[in-house]
């Protein structure tokens, strides 16, 4: 059973069609990276894995199960949290609410207090345990994001542009995060930022209504003609490795 | 010569009071998840409603001798109703909810003007329209207010059951739905508790001034407060003070309650936001 397995997968919304006909498999130990222009699908194609969108054609498996099932697998950290920085919640309660609400209990208990330390520690946040979370910078705000995700023990992460907000410094630190953490979970990242993801992902993907699969992090020229938007400025200056194959 | 403070005496008058403090209950905590949530105008569109019911409901006592259809029930009905349709998922998907929300608020007035204008006067004694529109001291009477406490206990239980699920879905509605919270559901239960809370509170500072009881003491707890459950606690609180204190004035002054309370909690969120303004630049 794969993690996340997509078979002729046509979604999008209000009548129009985001992404077409994709098929995807993603394995266990994965770290893939689809990239591609903005508008080209992204966010649509990860509502499609969480079950906040239904396929118009097609299907999605997660865990072997349907999205709305299969989502209490997946980690998910969204590029807007939608959410208030007024909101009176700190660090703590945040984190918490990664917590499964099929795990029963009216209110936060102990364990819950626990595991949101835990997860805390795991991204080096735990000194910010109490503070409010719009006192956090960009960085430090997708690392407790990340916290809420890890809380809930997913198999998948699912992460929607980790690094748009956020300085380069504690972009890289987020990186090498998620390079740690892949050592126990699939990781499925969508960004529009391929220079800085390559040297970490084990697989590419380009989307841009349409998917196309490199089981290599090489950005081929094909992928570049279909995902003609690409930025192309970022490939092969002052990274670390070759990006585009011989042509 | 009887001063005004004699009149504390009076039961219509000790009613209000305890009609006051039962409305600061539900202020705290449905005002809170209203602010946060940022639902204010929904909740003036379904506060406006209930003037529909409260017609509807003297209409139905004079046509058709229903005298156990109380305006309570009436505005309830339409508070209600008001509530469910603004939940409606597929409705929220196509017309704008601001949009939604204006429709309702003119619809529910106008047919409160309408159902006032055709009711026999001859069969049921109807309170003024200001009355009910501004609120009035005299107004609860002992079966109201075993109505109002009823509600508010309905409203506070609720929330207290809910209070885990309400903090996600007020947060995160995304995330919310994500970790398994039934968002949908839960969003028409949100907006049923702000309407029962607005039925509540009519009965204290009447129709129109309903949302100043809602938003305004839950505001100020917000200035302060570093989680949702103790902006309630503080919300209520100031509501306590700041209603005594209207109702008091409104004794006082011979005014009708709502506009003291109003001003009141006006005032104190006014001062409470330039001396915190004054702190933040000298400290």
């Amino acid at each position: 059973m794969k993690p996340i397995e997509m078979r002729g997968l046509t979604i999008g919304y209000d009548g129009r069609i985001m992404v077409e006909d994709v098929d995807l498999d993603v394995n266990e130990g994965d770290f893939l990276a689809i990239i591609g222009p903005n508008g080209g699908g992204k966010s649509t194609l990860l509502k499609g894995i969480l079950g906040l969108l239904t396929p118009i054609h097609g299907t999605v498996t997660v865990m072997g199960e349907p999205p709305t099932q299969g989502r209490r697998y997946v980690g998910y950290i969204p590029q807007h949290s939608s959410f208030d920085a007024r909101y009176p919640i700190s660090v703590r309660e945040v984190v918490m609410m990664g917590k499964r609400r099929d795990a029963k209990g009216l209110w936060f208990c102990d364990d819950d207090r626990k595991d949101a330390i835990d997860a805390l520690e795991s991204v080096g946040m735990a000194d910010h345990v109490d503070r409010h979370i719009d006192r956090l910078s960009g960085g430090q705000r997708q690392k407790v994001f990340l916290a809420r995700a890890l809380v809930g023990r997913p198999k998948i992460l699912l992460l929607d542009e980790p690094t748009a907000n956020v300085d380069k410094r504690s972009g890289v630190s987020i990186y090498d995060l998620l390079r740690e953490l892949n050592r126990e979970v699939t990781i499925v990242l969508v960004t529009h930022d391929i220079g800085a993801v390559s040297s970490y992902v084990n697989r590419i993907a380009c989307l841009n209504r349409k998917l196309i699969v490199h089981d290599e992090p090489l950005i081929t020229p094909d992928m570049l003609d279909m995902a003609y938007s690409c930025p192309v400025d970022l490939i092969a200056h002052g990274v670390p490795h070759r990006m585009l194959d011989e042509h | 010569m009887t001063e005004w403070w004699d009149l504390l005496g009076v039961p219509l008058i000790q009613n209000m009071f305890i009609a006051g403090l039962l409305a600061s209950l539900v202020c705290g905590a449905v005002g809170s998840l209203v602010v946060v949530k940022r639902i204010v105008f929904a909740s003036g569109g379904i506060a406006h409603t209930t003037f529909g019911g409260v017609g509807f409901a003297y209409w139905l006592q004079s046509q058709f001798a229903l005298a156990w259809f109380d305006p309570l029930l009436g505005a309830l009905f339409f508070a209600g109703s008001a509530a469910a349709i603004m939940a409606l998922p597929g409705l929220r998907r196509t017309v704008r909810e601001d949009s939604t929300i204006g429709v309702l608020w003119v619809a529910g007035m106008a047919l409160g003007v309408l159902f006032l204008h055709y009711v026999d006067r001859s069969k049921v004694v109807v309170v003024d329209p200001e009355s009910i529109l501004f609120g009035n001291i005299l107004l609860v009477d002992d079966a109201s207010l075993y109505v109002i406490a009823a509600l508010t206990a309905l409203v506070l239980i609720t929330v207290t059951l809910l209070y885990r699920d309400l903090h996600m879905l007020t947060f995160d509605e995304e995330f919310a739905e994500i970790s398994g919270v039934r968002i949908h559901a839960l969003n028409l239960i949100l907006y049923l508790l702000v309407a029962v809370t607005t039925v509540v509170l009519i009965n204290v500072v009447g129709i129109i001034m309903v949302l100043a009881m809602l938003t305004i003491p839950a505001t100020m707890a917000g200035i302060w407060s570093r989680n949702l459950s103790s902006m309630m606690v503080w919300a209520t609180l100031l509501c306590v003070i700041m209603t005594v204190a209207g109702l008091t004035a409104s004794l006082a002054f011979d005014l009708p309650p709502g506009a003291p309370i109003v001003l009141i909690m006006t005032g104190v969120l006014l001062m409470v936001m330039v001396g915190r303004h004054v702190l933040s630049r000298t400290g």
